[in-house]
């Protein structure tokens, strides 16, 4: 089966809802990274909440007279009045009455939409189309949207762009710096207002399309596959934007062509796949790719443990080995013996070290160190007890203590610091335990 | 006709009360069984309330009331879940409507809860994330999931509307029996840990100190909330379960610093505005033929009284102020 990609930007149905779903994913993804920088996130789900008071109200209001075509722009207007109201409430429940961020944002969250349900149990008998086409804003529905509502979002991703671009500096300095931002003079309440208006206008336009929940989750999910790659603000807006694009535009070819699919497949059963939650599960997937795979992700850090721990493993190995001396062949026996506490790796460790030329295999199943191994080895044991005469005269431990501590730090050594530990002892014979440290030259290779 | 049957059929807000009294007084002697519309709703409001309280308080105190927003969002899921497994398990006959049982949806529910909890957590911590967001991933990815599974499985987007805001009128007896009993497990559960959840709530470094079973006592306590939540959202709907699980502590909270008065101020504000919830919505269909949304009334009362009390407190605080100087 064959998908055309292009025909989501040219045929007259599935034009408006695609390219009105990207506008709205750009503006909100940009939106919600700022918001994710200011560790604001859970503020745009409440804000949204808040909003249901408003729509209800506006909707309402609308029968008094007569709106016409401007109905749904009539409702938004309502709707950022709830968003504003529902912000000052938050603001005022932490910094006037000192509540907690989350219990102030949930208590407004519940309260605002408490007061959303009462006006609405007073519209549904009153006005039923009303309240049915106010449940939209609710729920959203992304097929309903018409070109002349792109208009709007071409608005909305225009200024939100603008503004950013414009005010790019000030807000990077209030995001990260706050006190900085005022000694400088910059209006951090202004820079404030001006980023939640925004993110109140990214809503209240956004909502009728993914509906309240989703809303939220779209301010969210691409922001944090952006900010999985890089620290560089810029390019966390744009990587943001980006994927925002690229979850609305998938969303929406999803959700046609699932319908296809299953309709192909299971004729008769009717339903349409919900564009929305579809595109957020996009957007939610690319955040745990990135989670996972970006240089500083999930991956990279257990990978790094990982190869840190089999070094430990080797090195760890070659001290055995040295322990035993200089021509010493050892059995496989042995060797298992020696990795007693870690079987897995042994077979890896044996593989590493022979192909590193350290170990080489001898006849009848014996191995030994080879010249350059046994400098390695010699390395490790020096660095280990130079630690132990470290630790003893500049740290003041215990003789008997210093050995578990040399043990681990033995093996996080870089060269300089190496260099310096050296220069720092001076030339020493023995180590605090009596034993001989190597020479620097049986040390190197 | 029921609404001839209903003794507060025509009532006006003191009258309620005194119907009320009354019907208590027929009720202890035993000269009637039948409960009132009415009195299953305020019968499940109490208990709403008394659960909500003494979960809210520790909620506040723990910094955990936006995962409790997040729990009561992927309810869905699970509501979903138990329909979807209903279908295609459990029912035999293709062409029977949906009748759910009710522990079915409840375990379905909880589990997702606990799924929720333990997603965020992992996020948070593995992803390194800060915890709003790591909070808004996991609940609208579960959320999403819910509503594309929905429309998949049920077709029926009617069950969306009565999770969000609850359907009070569609009360049944049995929803007393299930609210009350969570209300009971709660009260039993905080008793018990009450200590523990203490210090866990005010200085986790102590209790951890001191060695206690903290994270067990998170898990329990996130069971706790979702069974709570669960058990209300019928009456109250998902999100109104917030305003009672927050309001009332944070309103209680401004009056006393005592844990455990902290927990008795709570329980009466919340009960206060349960009992003129429901007094207040039939009043106002009596007098003004207007039939409002019961629990949308109660958590519009919650935050008055919030507001009430904390003026009050403003205002003695000026005054008290003004004495000084004068």
């Amino acid at each position: 089966m064959t998908i055309d990609w292009l025909v989501y930007f040219t045929d007259p149905v599935l034009r408006a809802p695609t390219i009105g779903c990207i506008l709205i994913g750009f503006a909100s993804s940009l939106v919600g990274m700022l918001m994710l920088l200011k560790k604001q996130s859970l503020i745009g789900e409440v804000l949204s909440h808040t909003a249901f008071p408003g729509i209800i109200l506006g909707a309402a209001l609308t029968s008094l007279f007569t709106v016409g075509e401007y109905f749904n722009l009539f409702v938004m207007a309502s709707a950022a009045v709830g968003c504003i109201a529902g912000n000052w409430a938050v603001s005022f429940l932490k910094k006037r009455m000192r509540i907690k961020s989350d219990a102030a944002l949930c208590f407004t969250l519940a309260v605002f939409f408490g007061l959303g349900v009462l006006f609405a149990s007073k519209i549904q008998s009153t006005h039923v189309v009303l309240y049915k086409q106010a449940l939209l804003f609710l729920y959203g529905q992304v097929a309903t949207m018409t070109d002349a509502m792109l208009i709007l979002y071409t608005c909305l991703a225009i200024l939100t762009v603008s503004i950013i671009v414009l005010l790019y500096h000030p807000i990077q300095a209030v995001l990260f710096d706050r006190q900085f931002a005022n000694i400088v003079g910059l209006k951090t309440t202004f820079i404030d207002l001006v980023v939640s208006g925004l993110l109140i206008l990214a809503i209240v336009i956004g909502m009728r399309s993914v509906g309240v929940v989703l809303m939220a989750g779209m301010l969210i999910a691409p922001a944090i596959a952006a900010r999985a790659w890089t620290n560089r603000l810029w390019l966390c807006l744009l990587l943001a934007a980006l994927f925002g694009v690229f979850s609305s535009y998938f969303g929406n070819v999803l959700s046609v062509e699932g319908a296809k699919i299953i309709a192909l497949h299971y004729p008769g059963w009717k339903f349409s796949l919900p564009t929305g939650p579809l595109i957020l599960l996009f957007a939610a997937a690319l955040a745990v790719i990135s989670i996972f795979l970006a240089p500083s992700g999930i991956l990279a850090r257990y990978m790094r443990m990982a190869r840190f721990r089999r070094r430990m493993a080797k090195e760890h190995f070659l001290k055995a080995l040295w322990r035993k001396g200089k021509r010493y062949f050892i059995t496989r026996k042995e060797i298992r013996m020696i990795c007693e506490h870690n079987q897995s790796m042994h077979r890896v460790v044996l593989h590493d070290l022979i192909r590193a030329g350290l170990l080489t295999k001898e006849v009848g199943g014996l191995y030994s160190l080879s010249d350059k191994g046994w400098a390695h080895a010699c390395h490790i044991v020096r660095l280990h007890r130079l630690w132990e005469v470290y630790l003893v005269k500049y740290l003041s431990q215990g003789v008997d203590r210093v050995h578990r501590s040399a043990e681990e730090l033995e093996h996080v050594m870089s060269p300089e610091l190496e260099r310096e530990l050296e220069k720092l002892l001076g030339d020493l014979d023995y180590d605090p335990h009596r034993q001989p440290i190597p020479t620097r030259r049986e040390a190197t290779w | 006709m029921v609404a001839a049957l209903n003794p507060y059929w025509g009532k006006d807000f003191s009258q309620f009360f005194i119907t009320f009294v009354q019907r208590l007084f027929l009720m202890i002697k035993g000269q009637t069984q039948e409960l009132a519309t009415d009195e299953i709703q305020l019968l499940v409001l109490l208990a709403v309330s008394v659960g909500c309280c003494l979960i809210g308080n520790f909620l506040v105190l723990r910094k955990m009331a936006m995962l409790a927003n997040s729990l009561s969002h992927t309810i869905l899921l699970g509501i979903v879940g138990a329909q979807a497994f209903w279908l295609f398990f459990l029912r035999e006959n293709a062409s029977e409507t949906y009748a759910l049982s009710l522990p079915l949806l409840l375990l379905a529910s909880l589990i997702s809860a606990l799924l929720t909890a333990w997603l965020t957590r992992l996020v948070t911590k593995k992803a390194r994330l800060e915890e709003g967001a790591g909070i808004g991933l996991v609940f609208t990815v579960l959320f999403a999931l819910g509503l594309v599974s929905l429309t998949l499985f049920t077709r029926d987007s009617h069950i969306g509307v009565e999770v969000v805001m609850g359907n009070i009128d569609a009360l049944h007896r049995d929803d007393v029996a299930l609210t009350w009993s969570v209300a009971a497990f709660d009260f039993v559960a905080i008793f018990l840990l009450y200590r523990v959840l203490k210090i866990t709530s005010f200085d986790l470094a102590f209790a951890r100190t001191i060695g206690l079973p903290y994270q067990l006592v998170d898990a329990l306590f996130i069971l706790l909330t979702a069974a709570t939540v669960i058990a209300s959202f019928r009456a109250v709907g998902v999100l109104l379960v917030l305003a009672y699980l927050t309001g009332p502590a944070l309103t209680a909270q401004l009056i006393s610093h005592r844990l455990s008065a902290v927990l008795g101020y709570s329980i009466i504000f919340s009960c206060l505005s349960s009992f003129i919830a429901v007094a207040l919505t039939r009043h106002l269909l009596t007098v003004y033929q207007m039939a409002l949304s019961t629990s949308g009334l109660a958590v519009v009362i919650i935050a008055l009284l919030f507001i009430v009390v904390s003026g009050s407190i403003h205002m003695a605080k000026r005054f008290a102020k003004k004495g000084v100087y004068n």
